[in-house]
């Protein structure tokens, strides 16, 4: 079972994600914080990190450049989640190395979960 | 001594009665221009002068800065803005003194020239003076004597320069932004948690009973955060507008913090936090403020504490009464959370201050949710009760927000 690695401040949304995520067969773990999203991606080694872009202590761009730059975490396929698309923001993450940047309020919950699946068959 | 003069100024002027001004204090600009190539008398001069040296002051006066080159060889017209603005110290300043103050790549002698050539004024432009942006603008000004019209050696040619300070207005505009950033992402998110947790409810038929309460729960919550954020809206029109106003009644002030502490419980325990009301004896059954109010200022300041926490952490919200001189009911609501810097603890209170963690000038800054009208409206609402409300806080400690008010 493939295991994902919410990091969102968004208590409400990072539910609403984890709800569809779960019923349809993936394991998840949540983080509200960039410290503990980092934290919790070593610890938990998941598959996927879909990582928000707006956190109260470290800015999600930070945090995948963390990601990426430590050998333990930088396989890890990791996708940002934003309510922010702005062209700096998105070709910022890629640059550094993001799989995908997910519009929060453009996608279903399901769309996430078929952006999942198909973050998995090209890992 | 009877000039007349024609002109052809573009619309550069800040208002229409500044142009008409400038123009006769150009014309004194000129004739002194010409008085000395002329060797007019003083006395013919200053009975020419006086009502023109009003209307010099004026344009000496502007807020914007105003230069005017007569050829690029004689002394210019420099008002008092302009030496500001560049920076010029030289009380008669030449045309090198004004080249010197602006950047190298604003080649003004080359302008110049085009903007006589041509005979029409250039295009805007915006220049960086270190710190300062300014918007330059440079148009022709042809003047003649009356009589003799046609005569090409009775006109002169002029290069008005107009410099406008606009750095102020471009940080107001950025801040400006900056609110409209935070109210898409204060309004999107609640609206994209409802809209995916009905999708949710609708298409997944194999919910468990209790993940669709957590749906329903959730959709409950997300709509009240929407409204909530209407409401700041509406609150901060309401201050603006002078219009905010409170109703004090007796109020269970126990019972308001434990209520809104409640609230947040879930929130807390997600994040393993320790959320913990302290009420001291102290505090009477019942206190004179508007519980609404009192409640909104609670419901912002432990979201934030919430926001602002890491996993483990602790948030204590704690009562008292303080008995000195008149009597005060003191609240604070104490975190362990990641703090705030001391250059930006000043700022707090203000409107749409948020946190900003951007390190570059133009840089889209990270926004937290739920700080940007807050603090501000808390603030206001403190004040509306004769209150205070103070910050204290070190980065990597701890934020402890208190506010008291008289009863």
């Amino acid at each position: 079972m493939a295991k994902i690695l919410l990091v969102d401040d968004d208590q409400a949304l990072a539910t609403v994600f984890q709800t569809a995520l779960k019923n349809a067969g993936f394991q998840t773990v949540v983080a509200y914080d960039g410290k503990s999203g980092l934290a919790k991606a070593k610890s938990e080694k998941p598959d996927i990190i879909l990582l928000d872009q707006v956190l109260p202590d470290i800015e999600g761009s930070e945090v995948l450049k963390t990601l990426k730059s430590d050998p333990d975490t930088k396989k890890i396929v990791v996708s940002m989640l934003s309510n922010f698309g702005q062209d700096q923001l998105i070709k910022g993450a890629i640059n550094a190395g993001a799989a995908d940047y997910i519009l929060k309020y453009q996608v279903e919950p399901q769309d996430v979960v078929s952006k999942a699946k198909s973050l998995l068959k090209e890992k | 001594m009877n000039l007349q003069i024609l002109l052809n100024l573009p619309v550069i002027l800040p208002s229409l009665a500044a142009i008409c001004l400038g123009v006769a204090a150009l014309g004194l600009f000129i004739e002194e221009q010409k008085l000395k190539k002329e060797r007019v008398s003083k006395k013919d001069f200053e009975t020419i002068s006086i009502h023109e040296q009003i209307a010099q002051n004026v344009l000496e006066n502007l807020a914007d800065g105003i230069i005017m080159i007569d050829g690029v060889n004689e002394l210019p017209f420099v008002n008092a803005s302009a030496k500001k603005i560049l920076r010029i110290k030289a009380n008669k300043p030449k045309l090198a003194d004004i080249v010197n103050s602006l950047p190298p790549t604003f080649d003004l002698k080359k302008m110049v020239e085009q903007t006589l050539t041509e005979n029409k004024a250039l295009e805007e432009q915006e220049i960086k003076l270190e710190e300062k942006t300014l918007k330059v603008n440079l148009a022709p000004i042809i003047l003649r004597h009356s009589g003799d019209e046609r005569s090409e050696e009775s006109r002169i040619s002029l290069v008005c320069l107009v410099i406008k300070d606009v750095t102020f207005d471009n940080s107001l505009s950025i801040v400006k932004d900056d609110f409209v950033n935070m109210m898409i992402h204060e309004l999107r998110a609640p609206i994209t948690a409802v809209k995916g947790a009905s999708k949710i409810l609708v298409t997944n038929k194999k919910l468990s009973r209790e993940e669709r309460e957590k749906m329903l729960t959730l959709i409950h919550d997300q709509s009240k955060r929407i409204l909530d954020q209407i409401s700041s809206l509406l609150d901060l029109a309401k201050i603006q507008a002078s219009k905010f106003t409170i109703q004090k009644t007796p109020s269970d002030i126990k019972k308001l913090i434990e209520q809104v502490v409640e609230v947040f419980s879930v929130q807390a325990k997600n994040k393993k936090i320790e959320l913990l009301a302290k009420i001291d004896k102290s505090v009477p059954k019942e206190v004179m403020l508007d519980p609404i109010r009192i409640g909104q200022v609670l419901n912002n300041l432990i979201s934030n504490s919430v926001k602002f926490t890491q996993e483990k952490g602790k948030i204590t919200v704690s009562a008292q009464l303080i008995q000195s001189g008149t009597k005060k009911l003191t609240v604070s609501v104490a975190d362990t959370g990641i703090g705030i810097p001391k250059e930006q603890q000043g700022e707090l209170f203000s409107k749409f201050y948020q946190i900003d963690s951007g390190k570059n000038a133009g840089e889209i800054k990270n926004h937290v949710a739920g700080t940007g009208l807050g603090l501000f409206i808390s603030k206001q609402i403190i004040d509306a009760h004769g209150g205070i409300i103070t910050l204290d806080s070190e980065p990597g400690k701890g934020t402890t927000i208190t506010f008291s008010i008289p009863i």
